[in-house]
């Protein structure tokens, strides 16, 4: 076989196979023009093997050609295979189709209830200025609800219509206040400390909208040396304005506590109406967020604290009455039904 | 305590000031100002004497005519709209101006003034009729009432010195008092009268008090010479202690008739039930000068004399108020010889009340011991205006001046003429009163306020409420007056009044130094709740008073309130479930169906005191769920079954989030003790969770049926009692968990990373048939003695499946998934066929288990 002849020969057999391969009407016959050229007994593989019988001064010509069938027999295959692939595929995907706007497999989310976040949102802006969170018991005794807080006991406080007494003694009762936590954590730590303790407290009032017979507080203590109410106002304001998120307008108002002196009483101007006096502030333009002051010496000193030694202020602030404002949340009976329609809100 | 700004300014000069004014400063000054409410006339300025310059027809309307009005000499006339028919051109009325505020002459409402259009025709103000000024039509000339109020009619002599543009406000009239709602401050008895507060508000404006303008001696000898026929001439107090002092005076010649107009109105200003002249006079000097009084019928009592004292047990009162009351003694009486008159410091007897047929009477004024008032006062259940001020303090040194000031308004507004005769003042026990001295450091006011304030500045602070200050630089003396002793007893009690009346506002912000490490706080319970909300329940906040008849309550162990709200918050909660479980029906009841919550909170348990500080009660911290309906919505699609693997699966995930070894754990049945106590939980499908190690003998002898008296035990998962949820009318089977949280978190282990082993795992199945008829057999038995004989090269240990020819069935097979791997070798299949058949002989051996081959 001369050269001329091989080239025909091998022409011939690249125009078939191409013709078949791109006629190809699926993968599996694909796969058959596949091996009927390309297999181990395929008509082009027989026939380059054959190249070795060839003249040798033509054989590099013809190697060359040989390869060049076999690839493009290759290419062939290859993008008609991909083709036919990619059209079988889209017409299964086709049959695939489903009406994407049904709703998605849903879940119950669970929430936090408002009371637990915004106590965790007091306690992490109060971790952030040194302070840590301190516990102490709801059914306590008088001397920490009252006599150790420099409450005697003539004080209006201590009247049965306020405060809830237990069969546990005579001396047994709920705290009406968290402050009992700050004479139990003086009792066992040596200043200087900083500490806020959340708690349930409970009074004995009527339940109305604003009032229930437990509540919570959380209350707040910093006992070092040089402690003055200047710091007393700077903590507080900066406090206030964390927990808000925007520039409050704040003031300190003088008030009576027994614990404290002096003492205060941190009002924010009511944001339900900027100050001009509205349902939710009474009228007053202001509104009550928390009490605090400078610890008392008698408080100071019960616990064995030396008045001129140390110094500090405590505060105390209702959770409920801060959720309330925060979430415009206008009737305190809600905190305690649990009705999933208020809960799926927070 | 209400208090009129009319009068206030007797007592201080308010010159300048508004009521507003007063109230800020007043709250500010530590005695807020709730409301400021006015009574009266509510006129607001600008409204000022004008002149009508002309009058044309309005080009719209019949009835309506516009004017040009002048309001000042010289200027342009403004026009204004009238549809008044009495106006005439040269008449002086009165005009509000935009910005004033009148009074709707319709409906009494505020009318606030300003410029606008009347049918197309601008209009510039208003003329104002007397109703607009709040003057009613039986005060003024009645004729007028419908037309403007001409200023300057028939030359009246109001309109010869009228000048245009003068404020007509001052020409009324009838004035609007303020009347502004004072907040009582517990430890400031002295402030709860006018005159308390004008002192006050003269310290805080830095105004001078106003001298009074009554005498009694002058009064008396006005009256001549006369003195009383009545004999009664002693006052007796058993004990000082509880009366320091008290005065009568007889006062003779009274008629009895409504009060004189001024009083009448102040008191009615304030809220005060007007009774009679003499009555409403002791009222009155009350809340003028802080100081209670008491007016007996003279003719009424038997004896010359009344005394103080302790009531016995036998007697009894009928109060002013019709009320009988048993008295005892605790409480303070002034007695008519055997004759009880009147509770001390809370309010006076029936039988000797001023009547319209009282002539004669004994006047009261003393100072009675704060505790014994506010005991007699809560025992009978009965407050008063006095007791409130008692129970906060009166001063024994300012008894006497408002008994005077009593005995001067009586003579003067309770007889006919002259008539009234006052006998002289009956004493008993003592008004002198040690004054208090306080050193005050300056220093000390450094140090505490971060701020400096001068001697000088101290002395200007506290002299107008009646301190004598002496002494400069460090030390500085301080004398407080009798009427704040109980209040200023201490240094710090001085810097609190400094600083109040120095402004809160002058204290520079600062903050703290930081001179302390800060404790990492617990994370537990922060871990727990993001396990449970990611597992879909939200969390619920219960209350810890229950009913008495609550469910699972160890009465025993019962923390019972004794002086409860009403019976449903009778008790402190001993577990979270019950109170889930209300949570959960009344979700239902709204039409929710699915209903997963879980709360977090404590339970009370009564334990023996271990010392001083102990409270005689366990609070322990429990986190308890309960699920109710489905979790998931899906669209033609199965979702998982609520059931009671679910719910424990939550508690093993729980478990895993706190990073807890549950090879410490064991779970077991519950007992039929438990089962008991719990009434709530389905007897056979409920697990206890405890620690896998022998319970330490139990700290809590009292409980033994509670379940977590124990003190291994962790907690429980279980179904509903079927006969529980039908009788909280529960609609879906409800599965719960509760957990003790303050014992979880002491089995958390640390997180460390042990490595990811490469070498081959091999996975073994292995099934095991039981026969239950003689002896149950539980998972967890078959698993705690899996991993007790399988060795250390037992990875995982998995439950594929147990199988139950029938329900009724005793025989059942349980198939485990074994995975072994060795950390760093390949295992062979003959090592780890030698482990299988241990398994086997030991459950065989342990368990009765066979094995099919």
């Amino acid at each position: 076989m001369d050269a001329q002849e091989f080239e025909t020969k091998i022409t011939a057999l690249v125009s078939t196979a191409l013709a078949a391969v791109n006629g190809a009407a699926d993968l599996d016959s694909l796969e058959n023009l596949r091996v009927q050229y390309l297999g181990r007994e395929g008509e082009l593989t027989v026939m380059l093997r054959g190249l070795a019988t060839l003249d040798k001064a033509i054989r590099p010509k013809a190697g060359q050609l040989g390869n060049q069938a076999k690839g493009q027999i290759e290419q062939a295959h290859e993008s008609k295979r991909s083709q036919l692939y990619d059209s079988g595929l889209n017409k299964r995907l086709a049959k695939e189709a489903i009406d994407v706007t049904v709703p998605g497999t849903r879940a119950l989310n669970g929430h936090i209830h408002p009371l637990s976040q915004i106590s965790s949102e007091i306690i992490s802006i109060f971790y952030s200025m040194g302070f840590t969170v301190a516990d102490g018991p709801e059914v306590e005794t008088d001397y920490y609800n009252f006599d150790a807080l420099n409450t005697p006991a003539s004080h209006p406080a201590r009247d049965e219509q306020d405060t809830f007494y237990t069969n546990i003694g005579p001396h047994s009762l709920l705290r009406s206040q968290t402050s009992t936590v700050q004479i139990r954590v003086m009792e066992n730590t040596k200043p200087p400390l900083r500490i806020i303790a959340p708690g349930r407290v409970y009074r004995n009032e009527e339940v109305n909208a604003r009032k229930y017979p437990l509540f919570h507080q959380v209350e707040g203590l910093l006992i070092d040396k040089d402690v003055n109410f200047g710091q007393l106002k700077g903590t507080l304001s900066a406090f206030i304005q964390a927990l808000f998120k925007k520039p409050v307008k704040i003031r300190f108002r003088p008030d009576f506590f027994p614990f404290t002196e002096p003492s205060a009483e941190l009002d924010s101007e009511c944001p339900f109406c900027s100050g001009k006096g509205c349902k939710t502030c009474g009228g007053r333009g202001w509104l009550e967020l928390l009490g605090c002051g400078m610890v008392d010496p008698n408080v100071l000193k019960g616990v064995g604290i030396d008045p001129e030694e140390y110094s500090g202020f405590a505060f105390g602030m209702g959770l409920e009455r801060l959720a309330m404002l925060k979430y415009d949340i206008n009737d305190i009976r809600n905190f305690y039904t649990n009705d999933m329609r208020f809960l799926e809100q927070f | 305590m209400k208090l009129s700004f009319d009068w206030l300014s007797e007592f201080v000069d308010l010159s300048g000031l508004t009521a507003q004014q007063v109230a800020e400063k007043l709250t500010m000054g530590a005695f807020e100002v709730e409301e400021i409410t006015i009574i009266g006339p509510d006129l607001e300025g600008p409204i000022v004497v004008g002149e009508i310059l002309e009058i044309h027809q309005h080009p719209n309307a019949d009835k309506i005519r516009l004017t040009k009005t002048r309001i000042k000499a010289g200027e342009e006339p403004l026009d204004i709209v009238c549809g008044a028919g009495n106006i005439e051109v040269g008449q002086l009325i009165p005009v509000a101006l935009p910005g004033a505020k009148v009074v709707n002459r319709h409906d009494g409402t505020a009318l606030l003034i300003k410029a606008s259009a009347i049918r197309g025709v601008k209009s510039n103000g208003m003329l104002c009729s007397p109703p607009e000024l709040g003057i009613t039509k039986n005060q003024q000339d009645p004729s007028q009432d419908e037309g403007i109020w001409i200023l300057n009619k028939n030359g009246s002599s109001n309109g010869s010195n009228l000048e245009l543009g003068s404020d007509v406000l001052p020409l009324l009239p009838t004035k609007a008092d303020y009347i502004l709602h004072v907040e009582p401050r517990s430890n400031r008895g002295d402030a709860l009268s006018v005159m308390g507060l004008a002192r006050e508000v003269a310290a805080l404006f830095g105004r001078p008090l106003k001298k009074p303008d009554w005498s009694l001696d002058e009064l008396k000898e006005s009256l001549g010479e006369k003195k009383p026929t009545s004999k009664f001439n002693q006052a007796i107090v058993e004990n000082t202690n509880d009366c320091p002092y008290i005065t009568l005076r007889v006062i003779e010649g009274i008629k009895i008739a409504p009060s004189h107009p001024t009083i009448a109105t102040r008191l009615e200003a304030i809220g005060v039930r007007t009774v009679n002249n003499v009555v409403d006079i002791t009222k009155y000097v009350m809340h003028e000068l802080g100081q209670p009084l008491h007016a007996y019928d003279a003719a009424l009592l038997k004896s010359e004399n009344l005394s103080v004292r302790r009531a016995s047990d036998s007697e009894t009162i009928t109060t002013i108020d019709g009320k009988e009351r048993k008295l005892n003694n605790e409480m303070l009486a002034i007695a008519d010889h055997d004759v009880i008159v009147g509770v001390a410091g809370v309010m006076g007897g029936k039988d000797s009340e001023i009547s319209d047929q009282s002539t004669s009477l004994v006047l009261e004024a003393a100072c009675f011991a704060p505790a014994v008032v506010r005991r007699g006062s809560r025992l009978l259940g009965l407050s008063s205006d006095a007791s409130l001020r008692f129970e906060r303090g009166v001063d024994p040194a300012s008894v006497r001046h408002a008994a005077e000031r009593a005995a001067y308004l009586i003579a003067k507004y309770c007889s006919d003429g002259s008539n009234a005769v006052l006998g002289s003042l009956i004493e008993a026990g003592s008004n002198k009163i040690e004054p208090g001295l306080v050193t005050l450091r300056s220093s000390q006011i450094k140090r505490i306020l971060g701020i400096d304030i001068s001697s000088e500045r101290i002395k200007d602070l506290l002299t107008p409420l009646g301190f004598t200050v002496s002494g400069s630089g460090e030390t500085i003396e301080v004398k407080v007056p009798s009427f704040r002793k109980e209040d200023v007893k201490r240094e710090i009690d001085l810097i609190e009044e400094v600083c109040r009346l120095n402004g809160y506002d002058a204290i520079v912000p600062s903050m703290p130094a930081a001179t302390m490490a800060v404790a990492r706080p617990d994370d537990s319970l922060d871990l727990a709740k993001n396990a449970l909300t990611g597992m879909g329940l939200s969390e619920a906040w219960l209350s810890s008073l229950v009913p008495e008849d609550q469910a699972g309550i160890d009465k025993q162990l019962a923390v019972e309130v004794l002086n409860p709200l009403s019976k449903d918050h009778q008790m402190m909660r001993q577990s979270l479930i019950p109170g889930l479980i209300n949570a959960c029906g009344y979700n239902q009841d709204r039409g929710r169906k699915d209903v997963w919550l879980f709360e977090h909170g404590r339970v009370y348990f009564k334990e023996a005191a271990k010392d001083n500080k102990s409270t005689g009660v366990r609070e322990d911290n429990h986190l308890a769920a309960l699920i109710s309906g489905q979790r998931f919505k899906a669209v033609n699609q199965a979702v998982p079954a609520v059931d009671y693997n679910l719910a424990k699966g939550m508690v093993e995930n729980l478990l895993s989030a706190l990073n807890i070894d549950e090879r410490k754990l064991a779970w077991r049945p519950l007992s039929e003790g438990e089962s008991a106590a719990l009434p709530w939980l389905h007897p056979y499908r409920t697990a206890v969770l405890s620690l896998n190690r022998p319970a330490k003998p139990n700290a809590n002898k009292e409980a033994p049926t509670s379940l977590f008296a124990s003190n291994i035990t962790l907690g429980y998962v279980g179904e509903l009692h079927p006969r529980f949820a039908d009788s909280k009318g529960l609609r879906e089977k409800a599965f719960v968990f509760e957990l003790d949280i303050d014992r979880l978190k002491k089995e958390r282990k640390t997180k460390k990373f042990t490595g990811i082993a490469t070498s081959p795992e091999i996975v073994r199945d292995i099934t095991a048939d039981f026969d239950a008829t003689d002896k149950d057999v539980s998972y967890e038995q078959v698993s705690k003695l899996i991993s007790k004989v399988a060795g250390s090269n037992l990875r995982n240990n998995e439950l594929v499946s147990v199988y139950k020819a029938s329900e009724e069935s005793k025989k059942f097979s349980m198939t485990c998934r074994l995975t072994f791997q060795h950390p760093s070798e390949t295992l062979t299949n003959e090592e780890i066929d030698k482990v299988l058949s241990t398994i086997r002989e030991s459950l065989n051996r342990e368990l009765a288990a066979s094995f099919r081959l």
